[in-house]
């Protein structure tokens, strides 16, 4: 055909996995420049700003710790439960901010998906970068409170931030695949906040759920598969390098899961998140 | 009304001053192919509400029975099966109505849009001049050079060298420093047409660039979209301004209801598309407007004539006329 005989190319076609890429990381000073702007950007909206991101997780702590660690008396599950309390709370929120926000990052910005060409991965990505950056000022208040309840610092505080890596691994990819679908049918993005409340309760953010389960006479595979799941997994290997007073169920194999989940999901996301490459912007 | 409405854009083309604007190359028809457009069709689909809400007298059983859908899918097709091909030196100006298609039609060249049929081909990443989205209100106008320039691929250190002759050219002055939201919508339309246009590129897509800002600007922004034209190997400029599409474009594609009505050499195009909707060229215009002058200039004479015996000099009415 005419295009072909003289050298044209499809304008909207979807670049080859790698190129894309190298694309992608040829943006990635639009990507920093994009997420700082978006902090700043909310930091103008109301008067504190930002700091209503880093009060999250402190109050969803306080109400968790006040419903069932008093109320319903889960204090007595763990020798230190606040401690607990804290380290799960605070590692669930990354997981869970950077989904709710990467979910929306393309529906979210339609307008610049249709007048700009860039890839579209740069979107997920700079949410997420920007949901990070609220837990430059939330993690010291996690460490303050593991301190304050007594948690010595051991050699395995430095495991902490490999477990915080891995876990913006594995949200990242799963930011992206919620993103392409949030992308194409938004109903999701309304019922994706309960989906993900129900995976924090499920993955024993406020009490140790698997425990608490096989107690309840749940058969074991289904205890297994909550054992696993990346949620559990993840709080797991963060309590277990915080906490002295701690140890999870499944010790050192919670490690090998941990990396597993992240070197399978950031991939696969951004595989996933690529297959429609060409598909963004039609709404 | 539409012709109303037509004859307010043209009238934008009076302000500007083309007459210093270099005229465009003769194309060249055995020039290579840099755009090929084949059958394209884009469907905009969108869920709206029900057009009218039920009278406020039916009651809440009459409502609960009608059983509306909450939200019904309505499809809008905006481009029918459009066909050209734009080879190297084209200047393709896109005339037509609001709402024939010009826009989509650009942000399908562009990749912005994916087609629901047919295929745009093109010799490299076909650029749309517009960054208006990636803008964010709430920051200083300098931000979002930055950040504009960013978006358009700019590495940072290009990004630093090029901000000073953005915001020259855009006139803002000290304002630069306030947040976006503080701008006039003519102030932010200069802004963002000086970033967006900061970066050259080989084909290039231009939205009625030309519409924005005073009468100063609006030359300066012409003389800048010659240039760009120049480096660019093929332009297509959207534009309601058919002095912009007479002095930057050799060749015009007349879009109505989604599909190519005309094709051709501006000469050719514009007075027919004139024509068509009532709107007078540039000449019949300006001798509109000396007539209204010219009455207008009538008339101050015989008030000035009854007024000099029959109204004072203090009557502030009169005076306000002058």
């Amino acid at each position: 055909m005419l295009a072909r005989e003289a050298g044209l190319t499809r304008v909207n076609s979807r670049p080859p996995f790698f190129a894309y890429l190298r694309s992608l990381w040829q943006r990635r000073a639009f990507i920093r420049a994009f997420a700082k702007a978006s902090v700043d950007k909310q930091n103008t909206k109301s008067r504190l700003g930002q700091f209503w991101q880093v009060m999250d997780p402190v109050l969803t702590m306080a109400l968790y710790w006040f419903l069932f660690g008093f109320l319903l008396g889960g204090r007595g599950s763990v020798e230190n439960y606040t401690g607990f309390l804290a380290a799960g709370v605070f590692s669930f929120a990354i997981i869970r901010q950077s989904i709710t926000a990467g979910s929306r990052s393309i529906s979210g910005n339609e307008g610049l998906v249709r007048s700009i060409h860039f890839p579209r991965a740069v979107l997920p990505i700079a949410v997420v970068m920007k949901q990070l950056r609220v837990f430059y000022y939330a993690i010291p208040i996690m460490v303050v409170i593991l301190l304050i309840t007594g948690e010595p610092i051991t050699w395995r505080w430095l495991l902490a931030p490999v477990g915080l890596l891995l876990i913006v691994m594995f949200s990242l990819g799963m930011a992206m695949i919620m993103a392409r679908i949030v992308a194409t049918l938004q109903d999701v993005s309304e019922i994706l906040g309960y989906l993900l409340r129900i995976w924090g309760y499920m993955s024993g953010v406020m009490i140790p759920i698997a425990d608490r389960l096989s107690r309840l006479g749940l058969p074991p595979w289904a205890v297994f598969i909550i054992e696993i799941n990346p949620g559990t997994v993840y709080l797991n290997v963060m309590r277990d390098a915080l906490m002295a007073s701690y140890y999870s169920p499944g010790g050192a194999l919670n490690w090998i899961l941990a990396v597993a989940w992240a070197v399978v999901m950031l991939p696969f996301g951004m595989w996933f998140f690529w297959r429609a490459e060409d598909r963004y912007g039609r709404g | 009304m539409v012709e109303d409405d037509d004859e307010m854009e043209i009238d934008l083309s009076e302000e500007a001053d083309f007459s210093d604007v270099a005229p465009p190359r003769e194309n060249d028809p055995n020039a290579p192919i840099k755009v090929v457009v084949d059958n394209l069709h884009i469907v905009y689909r969108v869920w709206t509400a029900p057009d009218q809400p039920l009278e406020d007298t039916a009651s809440r059983w009459q409502r609960m029975r009608a059983r509306r859908p909450v939200s019904t899918k309505r499809e809008i097709h905006a481009l029918r099966g459009v066909n050209f091909v734009a080879r190297q030196g084209e200047a393709v100006g896109v005339i037509g109505k609001n709402g024939a298609g010009k826009s989509t039609l650009m942000r399908a060249i562009a990749g912005l849009l994916p087609p629901n049929q047919g295929v745009v081909y093109a010799d490299g990443q076909p650029t749309m001049l517009g960054v208006s989205s990636a803008l964010m209100q709430a920051l200083s106008g300098l931000r979002n050079v930055e950040l504009g320039l960013l978006a358009l691929g700019l590495t940072p250190k290009e990004v630093k060298a090029r901000i000073p002759d953005v915001i020259e050219f855009s006139g803002i002055g000290s304002a630069i420093h306030m947040p976006m939201s503080t701008y006039s919508s003519g102030m932010s339309a200069r802004l963002k047409f000086a970033i967006a246009s900061a970066v050259t590129h080989e084909i290039l897509l231009i939205d009625e660039a030309l519409s924005t800002g005073d009468g100063e600007f609006v030359k300066r922004s012409s003389q800048r979209i010659q240039q760009l034209r120049d480096d660019a190997d093929t332009i297509f400029l959207v534009s309601h301004s058919m002095g912009a599409i007479r002095s930057a474009c050799n060749r015009v594609l007349w879009l109505d209801e989604g599909q190519i009505l005309a094709d051709g050499h501006p000469d050719d195009i514009i007075p027919e598309y004139e024509a068509r909707f009532g709107l007078k060229s540039k000449k019949a215009m300006r001798e509109r407007r000396k007539k209204r002058k010219d009455a207008n200039e009538q008339a101050m004479a015989e008030l000035a004539a009854e007024g000099s015996d029959m109204v004072s000099a203090t009557d502030p009415t009169v005076r306000g006329r002058d």
